[in-house]
């Protein structure tokens, strides 16, 4: 039988609703596999096992009682350490909010809360979800469980990692640039960027108010419908809320690729940012099984990595740095030096840059929107190469940005990355992204259940 | 561009970066200065931009 903490969300929560698993023996077991990993993963920031415990044994006495509230009541749910959990602090991985306790919950943890989730642990991150990897902070950067030389990517590190580790089914991460789908790659799990607005950022703290998004990262492309089913909603409290309703995300699951039409945006890794022959080979062999699923493949052009990268970056940083001035100003060595430098040219671009590049952004979402008109998908690279060392900074700082993941933070369409491949090198697992228009998040879980039926990675599990 | 920068380092507030993280201070106008030209500027003069601002919604009257 496989042991608890290795179970998907899905699995879990049926033997929960059975009454075959409780939620303190899930718990349990979730404890000591972190307490067995962690030293090595460095994937946790706050482990939060009394309150887990408390949590648990509620939900084991009200499901004994009366049933399970959802499918998420009396599981562990791990969160980077930028989301507010009410009375533990909220560090952002960084010296300058180290103290800072969450008032109260943000609205993904109050929305979980009140489906009867625990929350076992807050995880690592790059600095304020930039600054990373870094081994000048006061918590050590989490480390890649396929290889532990090698950085799981960022920012949501830590949900990546715990995730890929078997720590718990379930892990929130935020995407600003990528920083979801890059660890769901670099770690072989499946990670999922919403459609901007779908889920509440209030009490999230923020990086660029008009990119960022919080996303569910979890091994299986059902657990991830299962959780974005929990996560998503209207919330008034965050003014970028889309008035869109939530639905059940889980309901496409079964149709998987047949009669999808996906454009294949290859020239994103073949000649915008060359990808390596590996990551090239696994995207062409992930085409051809997709076709082989009955999905249509056509390639696609759209506008070039370099701009979707540069207009991202230029609304990116005069949001971040109106959030950050003051500490910029007054304790600029508090910050980590990858962090400071990634953040200080935030002060140099000008207002008129920033609304020029807010205005090219309409014009690419119009170039998106309309290549929609002909596919039903898009398929693209998500980074150009595995994982790199976490050690060597010049080839972190040369590889970080080679990623097609940016575009649809610009665009605000909702992105995925799943497992496609291994790099026989290093054992590092390769990722794939699929896109899909606005708020059609269940035919991108169809796409990507689909593909994952038919290819053999969630097979292969980390040899920690 | 020393001086230039130091004014405008000054100019944004990081009197303190400029003292202790000089490097960084001018790494960031460079990269500042190569990333305005890594997108197209809107041909059109009445390209909008995004999010387009919108007013607050009507209140309901005061009873």
């Amino acid at each position: 039988m496989t042991a608890p903490h290795a179970l998907t969300l899905a699995e879990a929560a049926a033997l929960i609703a059975a009454r075959r698993l409780s939620p303190v023996e899930l718990l349990e077991d979730c404890l000591a596999r972190i307490a067995a990993v962690e030293p090595r993963l460095n994937a946790v920031i706050a482990l939060l096992a009394g309150p887990a415990r408390a949590g648990a044994k509620a939900a084991e006495t009200e499901i004994a009682r009366a049933g399970p509230r959802s499918p998420m009541h009396g599981i562990p749910v791990g969160l980077k350490d930028i989301i507010d959990l009410e009375g533990v602090a909220t560090t952002c991985h960084s010296k300058l909010q180290i103290d800072r306790i969450a008032p109260s919950d943000a609205a993904v943890t109050a929305r979980l809360r009140a489906l009867g989730a625990v929350f076992p642990a807050k995880l690592a991150t790059h600095e304020f979800a930039i600054g990373g990897p870094a081994f000048d902070l006061p918590f050590p950067p989490a480390r890649n469980p396929w290889n532990l030389a090698h950085h799981p990517g960022g920012s949501s590190s830590g949900s990546g990692a715990a995730i890929a580790a078997r720590y718990f089914p379930a892990a929130l991460g935020t995407d600003t640039g990528g920083s979801v789908r890059h660890p769901a790659s670099h770690c072989g799990i499946v990670g999922l960027k919403p459609t901007y607005g779908l889920v509440s950022r209030r009490g999230v703290f923020p990086l660029a108010f008009t990119l960022d998004h919080v996303g569910p990262m979890t091994r299986t492309v059902r657990d991830n419908a299962m959780l974005l089913n929990a996560i998503a909603g209207h919330d008034p409290g965050d003014p970028g809320s889309a008035a869109a309703g939530a639905e059940d995300y889980t309901r496409l699951l079964h149709t998987g690729l047949k009669g999808l039409k996906i454009g294949f945006v290859r020239h994103f890794h073949e000649t915008d940012q060359p990808a390596i022959p590996e990551v090239a080979a696994a995207l062409e062999a992930a085409a051809k099984l997709m076709a082989a699923e009955g999905a249509i493949i056509q390639d696609i052009t759209l506008p070039p990595l370099g701009e979707f990268s540069a207009v991202n970056r230029t609304i990116l940083l005069p949001e971040a740095t109106a959030i950050h001035e003051p500490w910029l100003r007054e304790r600029p060595g508090d910050y980590a030096a990858v962090t400071r430098r990634r953040l200080l040219p935030g002060l140099f671009t000008t207002g008129t840059d920033y609304v020029q590049a807010q205005r090219r952004r309409r014009e690419l979402v119009a170039l998106v929107e309309a290549a929609f008109d002909g596919v039903d998908l898009l398929l693209t690279a998500s980074s150009m190469e595995p994982a790199c060392r976490i050690d060597d900074t010049v080839e972190v700082e040369r590889t970080y940005p080679r990623q097609a993941r940016t575009p649809f933070n610009v665009t605000g369409h909702p992105a995925i990355s799943v497992m496609c491949g291994v790099q026989a090198s290093t054992g590092l697992p390769i990722g794939l992204q699929l896109v899909a228009p606005g708020f059609a998040e269940a035919r991108l879980f169809a796409a990507a259940a689909g593909y994952e039926r038919a290819a053999p990675w969630g097979e292969l599990t980390p040899g920690l | 561009m020393s001086d230039e920068a130091a004014i405008r380092a000054k100019a944004a507030g990081l009197d303190k970066a400029w003292a202790e993280h000089r490097s960084d201070v001018e790494e960031a106008i460079a990269s500042a200065a190569r990333i305005r030209t890594g997108f197209a500027r809107p041909a059109s003069p009445t390209a909008e931009p995004t999010p387009a601002y919108r007013a607050p919604a009507p209140k309901a009257p005061r009873a």
